[in-house]
């Protein structure tokens, strides 16, 4: 009797090694991918980041790409966050008509899953033609609210959600409107959620290129360094796109120098992205201590 | 002085066509300890959020019937729930401070009724971190400081937190949570006082506290209090209602339902018979 039960337990225990460490297996493997990924691009492109010339405006230089991705993320951040947080609060806290706000979630969840190359396509009918804003930051800025805002809705409302109920009552106990419990108590608690949608969202817009293709151009003209929201242009990653691709050969570049864009680009791009996403937590770790008074 | 605090007239409450309380009649007196005792789903939490219109945020929740206070329907559709729950406060089963300081929790209700701590005296910057010096603050006339004083005074709080004012509330334990959580309410100077099972999830000694404590505050706020658990209303409560099905079966003195209750119903429950 007692071997029995000593055999069925050692038999538990196996399988559960095995199923552990078949986990661990998996894990690691896609872990070493995006490690190696990472690391190659790395490889291939760190020495350029160390080039002055790369950051300039001539030759390999990338610099209005830059700018103009920058440029991109603000305005297009800008121009996101208070539609999506707002319309995120009103269907949290506010709406009452369960079949809008279930109308809103399936027009959103429908427009998540559009590809970004035939929200392009839209943002050259809407934006670029019929508002007439030409291919231009705007357009593309505009372009990429739509592609973000299903995306930053959903993300924002379970922020929002998530905060327990018990806080919004004792709040609602104390006389607080609807509004000021937002503002006072409801914002604040979900701010590191906040944080780290406005992030996602951010990469979102720094790894973009179909929809920028069609909105805002490939080519970068000489006064791009300013703050002209009517000016075309390319961004990092469609002008990486240009240089190899469909304009490989034709932007004035030798091969060595199309090879130092790319590369050099590519590690900008995850360089940016990580440097951006150990600033925004911090940032948004040290914001809600803060305001926690902790 | 009128003996009675609210006066509760054929009280329904529905959800979603679901009857939760059948018409409830009872009179709350003033400056006592009310219990309502009752099985989960009896009723009891339900009448209790109808006082200060809680269910307000609940839109599937319809209400029928009066609850006179100060000679005006709480229920009327014109009443300002906002100014209306300033003066009849709620204390929740969970105690959930607000992710602030201690003495933000406090001041909350204060700051917004338009109350401004001046910032120079009491709080100090040091080093970049806000520091409160207790003496300070405890001498101080201003009126919103006085007040979080004076509540966590009554709270029977000051002491355990006053070197810690500027800390975050999340850090306290759970019999102070509570207590911090009575505390931010009397700040706001209600006339009534409504606490849902404001103990279960304290230990006893925390729940001790918590009632020593209400013993106190009777003698200035009307007290209601759902609790499960019958030796806390036998021990605190002057009057108790016991509620079953949605319908208030009994209202009496606490002595008289525990001992004598009129309805069999009623002393199978004390009696741990059901519930």
């Amino acid at each position: 009797m007692n071997t029995i039960r000593t055999h069925a337990r050692h038999r538990g225990h196996l399988s559960n090694a095995l199923g552990i460490g078949l986990l661990w297996t998996i894990a690691s493997i896609v872990a070493l991918l995006f490690l190696g990924i990472i690391a190659y691009i790395m490889w291939e492109g760190v020495q350029y980041l160390f080039d002055p010339v790369f950051y300039g405006t001539r030759e390999y230089g990338i610099g209005r790409e830059l700018f103009n991705t920058l440029y991109l993320l603000i305005l297009s951040q800008v121009l996101l966050l208070p539609i999506a947080l707002g319309a995120a609060i009103y269907l949290t806290e506010y709406a009452r008509t369960r079949a809008l706000v279930d109308a809103i979630h399936f027009a959103a969840e429908t427009l998540a899953s559009v590809p970004s190359l035939v929200l392009g396509l839209f943002g050259v009918l809407i934006f670029v033609s019929y508002f007439g804003l030409g291919t231009s930051r705007i357009a593309g800025a505009l372009a990429l609210v739509c592609l973000n805002l299903p995306f930053a809705l959903r993300l924002f409302e379970n922020a929002i959600t998530a905060v327990p109920h018990e806080l919004r009552e004792g709040a609602y106990a104390l006389g607080a409107t609807t509004w000021h419990t937002i503002w006072t108590i409801v914002l604040p608690s979900a701010l590191p959620d906040i944080v780290t949608t406005t992030i996602l969202t951010s990469n979102r817009v720094i790894g973009e290129s179909a929809v920028l293709l069609f909105t805002m151009g490939l080519f970068s003209p000489a006064n791009s360094l300013t703050l002209d929201w009517s000016l075309p242009g390319a961004t990092l990653t469609t002008h990486l796109y240009n240089v190899t691709g469909p304009g490989a050969g034709t932007t004035g570049l030798s091969m060595h120098q199309e090879m130092i864009v790319t590369a050099g680009s590519a590690a900008l791009l995850i360089t940016v992205i990580l440097l951006f996403n150990i600033f925004a937590r911090v940032i948004g770790h040290a914001v809600s201590k803060s305001l926690a008074a902790e | 002085m009128d003996t009675t605090a609210l006066q509760a007239q054929n009280v329904r409450v529905t959800y979603d066509g679901h009857e939760a309380l059948k018409g409830v009649t009872l009179d709350i007196p003033r400056n006592q300890i009310t219990a309502l005792i009752g099985a989960s789903g009896s009723g009891k939490s339900t009448f209790l959020r109808t006082l200060n219109r809680m269910h307000d945020v609940t839109p599937s929740a319809a209400m029928s019937g009066s609850i006179t206070f100060n000679g005006h329907n709480i229920l009327d559709k014109d009443t300002d729930v906002i100014e209306l729950r300033t003066k009849i406060g709620m204390v929740f089963q969970h105690p959930v401070p607000f992710p602030k300081s201690t003495f933000d929790n406090v001041a909350y209700g204060l700051r917004i009724q338009g109350e401004r701590a001046p910032r120079s005296r009491g709080v100090v910057k040091l080093l970049g971190k806000r520091m409160i010096d207790w003496k300070k603050l405890e001498a101080s006339t201003d009126r919103m400081e006085s007040t979080v004083v004076q509540s966590l005074k009554d709270a029977a709080l000051w002491d355990e937190v006053k070197e810690r004012l500027h800390l975050s509330a999340l850090r306290l334990s759970g019999g102070q949570k509570q207590r911090l959580c009575i505390a931010r309410m009397i700040a706001v100077r209600p006339d009534v006082l409504l606490l849902d099972e404001p103990c279960s999830a304290l230990d006893p000694i925390s729940t001790r506290k918590i009632e020593d404590l209400l013993m106190k505050l009777k003698e200035k706020y009307t007290i209601v209090i759902v609790t499960h658990n019958m030796q806390q209303a036998k021990r605190i409560a002057d009057y108790t209602g016991f509620f079953h099905m949605g319908e208030l079966v009994e209202f009496d003195a606490t002595k008289k339902i525990f001992e004598e209750a009129e309805k069999q119903l009623t002393r199978n429950y004390v009696k741990g018979y059901f519930g």
